[in-house]
């Protein structure tokens, strides 16, 4: 599984307009419509948010993974936000979040989708590469640094 | 023996040099309640027959109103109604009284029964809350628990005046019943088909169990300055004065020798091999008896040592753990329904008719004004909803503790103690009455219960006697979680983490790659530590947290 397969520059916003958990949900959301890569964004706000409904996505260490599967979406796809400053997501070591990755799935893609999942939470186990994308000022360099970690192909 | 201890206790502490002025305060009143009660002994239960047989029948008695009480929850869990009422209600029909004929006026033993009861039901609510909850609540919970008992009692003091009350009628009524009460509460936010939003239950919860303290302290300086206006006047500004050192002393003292015992009972757990899973449970009770003594000795609080306890050791590595949370959840309910039972037999209804109408105006009041008044205030700065905030003020629930405390004044020897008494039994049952038969609907109806997951046919636990490094998470996959749906070697498993089994509808099914977990399947995984955030990100949220 490598990201740069489902992630495109024009997903990533650095910093987020929105301040609460179920606006910058939508706001990445709103970034996966605008790059069309989903049909419908309300289904697929909804299947996020119902997700985090059952338990946070906020894994701690700064990072949230908000994910849905949604119907009529051709391929996986994912958005990177970094909210303007650490914001709250209800994270389970209680420490404010400051990166959100949104992972969106056709309900066929199962397999891709949670190895995406288990990708991006390890991926910022590293400390050195969180401490760099927590600081990212822009999208550029958002990508940059995800690119830097992934096997080229 | 036991009873034995916590006299020895309390005189050994009141022969020891007083540092600060409250806690002595607090150890005269209760030592001279208990030397001015052992002056005329009464029997505590009379019977007409000898021993061995007035055993027997009292046991009979006891174990037929026990049984009866365990078997109607599931009736009044349907209904909302704490079952804790029912129980009370039984005690009352068994009592003189009633159809059991069982006379039983010792207000010392039952305070004695009642503290060991509620020591028990505290530990046990302190081993299942998890440090996380008290995190999220720890803002709105401790303001309630704190300016919220104050401003409680001072409310509730104000509407028992102007139902024409004494002043130190009303006050020490205020005082009595400023706390809502754990045991009720955990009924009814956990013990029942209910299960409320996080937020609004561990902010209950917390504040049900850190408030107690608060309205003990203020019950015993409230019952103390009464004793002695009789005798002198004035001295009521140094009272206040010495709450205002108390308070903080008795929160910090109980806080810290519940940290404590705890940590040291996890260290002697984890340190020694016992022979039988059996004696573990022995030991967590032991610390918390200890928890219990020990802070009340040093001027804490130390039904807040107890919780505190219960809250480090549930909180870390514990060997036999489901064994022993077993253990404690049977001790706890025990002691619930054998208080509530006990304190049953000791309300007279030919007492409670003449204290009707203030009881009932004052738990009215209680659950109509003061409350909301009160939890609208606290929770201001914390900008809750509008339907939050009624939700808490409604569910301030009375309980054992006013009951316990409302035995103060009776063995202070107050005038009129009994009748106080009666009064606060009053107010705690329309207290547990009213909001208590409508948390049910009230809940679905505002949209505050979550959905629970049906009990799965088969579980799994891991019961170690030793800290094995490592966990069995259960979860009920549902749709939108990201292992709904794959084959379980598709799963990207954290290192040394694994599922185990799986159970779908009545079939216990073993973990084999090619299962394809569905939805309402329960899976059981085996979790290092560390890996919980990575194994809940992809299954949703496990199963009793």
């Amino acid at each position: 599984m490598n990201l740069l397969d489902i992630l495109s520059p024009d997903c990533i916003k650095a910093p987020l307009v929105a301040t609460d958990k179920q606006a910058v949900i939508r706001e990445l959301v709103e970034l996966l419509g605008k790059a069309g890569k989903v049909p419908d964004t309300k289904p697929l706000n909804d299947a996020v948010w119902q997700r985090e409904c059952t338990k946070t996505t906020g894994i701690g260490l700064g990072l949230a993974i908000p994910h849905g599967k949604c119907a009529g979406m051709a391929n996986l796809a994912m958005a990177i936000g970094r909210p303007a400053s650490p914001m709250d997501f209800g994270s389970i070591d209680g420490q404010p979040v400051r990166l959100v990755v949104l992972l969106a799935s056709p309900p066929d893609k199962t397999n891709d989708h949670i190895q995406a999942l288990a990708r991006v939470s390890r991926m910022i186990l590293v400390e050195s590469f969180r401490e760099k994308i927590y600081a990212a000022a822009s999208a550029e360099e958002i990508f940059a640094l995800v690119k830097s970690q992934e096997r080229p192909g | 023996m036991l009873l034995a201890c916590v006299r020895a206790m309390y005189h050994a502490g009141s022969a020891e040099k007083q540092s600060a002025a409250g806690g002595a305060r607090v150890r005269r009143l209760v030592e001279g309640a208990w030397s001015g009660y052992a002056g005329r002994m009464p029997p505590t239960i009379t019977l007409a027959v000898s021993e061995p047989n007035a055993t027997a029948v009292l046991l009979v008695v006891f174990g037929l109103l026990m049984a009866f009480s365990v078997l109607f929850t599931r009736t009044l869990d349907r209904f909302g109604v704490p079952v804790v009422l029912l129980f009370l209600v039984l005690g009352m029909l068994g009592g003189s009284e009633g159809l059991g004929g069982v006379a039983f006026d010792n207000y010392d033993l039952a305070f004695r029964v009642g503290t060991v009861a509620l020591v028990l039901i505290l530990f046990d609510g302190g081993l299942n809350t998890s440090l996380a909850s008290i995190r999220r609540s720890a803002g709105p919970a401790g303001l309630l628990a704190t300016v919220g008992v104050a401003g409680t009692a001072g409310a509730v003091s104000l509407m028992a005046r102007g139902l024409g009350l004494s002043w130190s009628e009303a006050l020490l009524i205020g005082a009595i019943v400023s706390s809502t009460d754990a045991a009720a509460v955990f009924a009814v936010l956990r013990g029942g088909s209910l299960r409320v939003k996080e937020k609004l239950r561990s902010t209950l919860e917390v504040e049900s169990c850190v408030n107690d303290p608060m309205a003990v302290i203020l019950t015993m300086a409230v019952v103390e300055g009464v004793a002695t206006a009789g005798r002198s006047s004035g001295g009521a500004g140094g009272q206040v004065w010495g709450l205002l050192i108390d308070v903080p002393v008795q929160l910090v003292m109980g806080t810290l020798v519940g940290l404590v015992v705890g940590r040291l009972t996890r260290w002697v757990l984890a340190h020694t091999r016992l022979t039988t899973g059996g004696l573990y449970p022995v030991v967590t009770l032991a610390s918390a008896f200890v928890a219990f003594g020990a802070a009340t000795l040093l001027l804490g609080s130390g039904f807040l040592a107890v919780f505190v306890a219960g809250l480090v050791l549930g909180n870390g590595a514990l060997p036999y753990r489901a064994g022993l949370t077993r253990v404690h959840d049977a001790v706890a309910w025990m002691s619930q329904v054998s208080m509530f039972l006990m304190l049953g037999l000791l309300v007279f209804p030919s007492k409670l008719i003449p204290v009707a109408g203030v009881g009932l105006t004052l738990g009215v009041g209680l659950a109509l004004l003061a409350r909301p008044l009160v939890v609208s205030l606290c929770l201001l700065p914390f900008r809750w909803s509008a339907r939050e905030i009624g939700y808490v003020s409604w569910v301030g629930i009375r309980g054992a503790v006013p009951i316990i405390l409302g035995t103060f004044p009776v063995m202070a020897q107050l005038p009129d103690g009994e009748r106080i008494f009666h009064i606060v039994f009053f107010i705690v049952v329309v207290s547990a009455l009213v909001p208590g038969a409508s948390i049910v609907p009230l809940t679905r109806r505002l949209g505050f219960d979550e959905p629970s997951p049906p009990t799965p046919a088969a579980a799994l636990e891991l019961n170690s006697l030793r800290p094995m490094g490592g966990e069995i998470r259960s979860y009920h996959i549902q749709e939108p979680v990201a292992a709904c749906n794959v084959p379980l070697s598709k799963i990207p498993f954290p290192e040394g983490s694994a599922a185990v089994m799986v159970v779908r509808d009545d079939r216990i099914m073993a973990a084999r790659g090619a299962t394809v977990l569905l939805p309402g399947d329960y899976v059981y995984i085996f979790c290092r530590p560390g890996n919980e955030p990575h194994v809940d990100l992809l299954f949703g949220r496990p199963i009793g947290e």
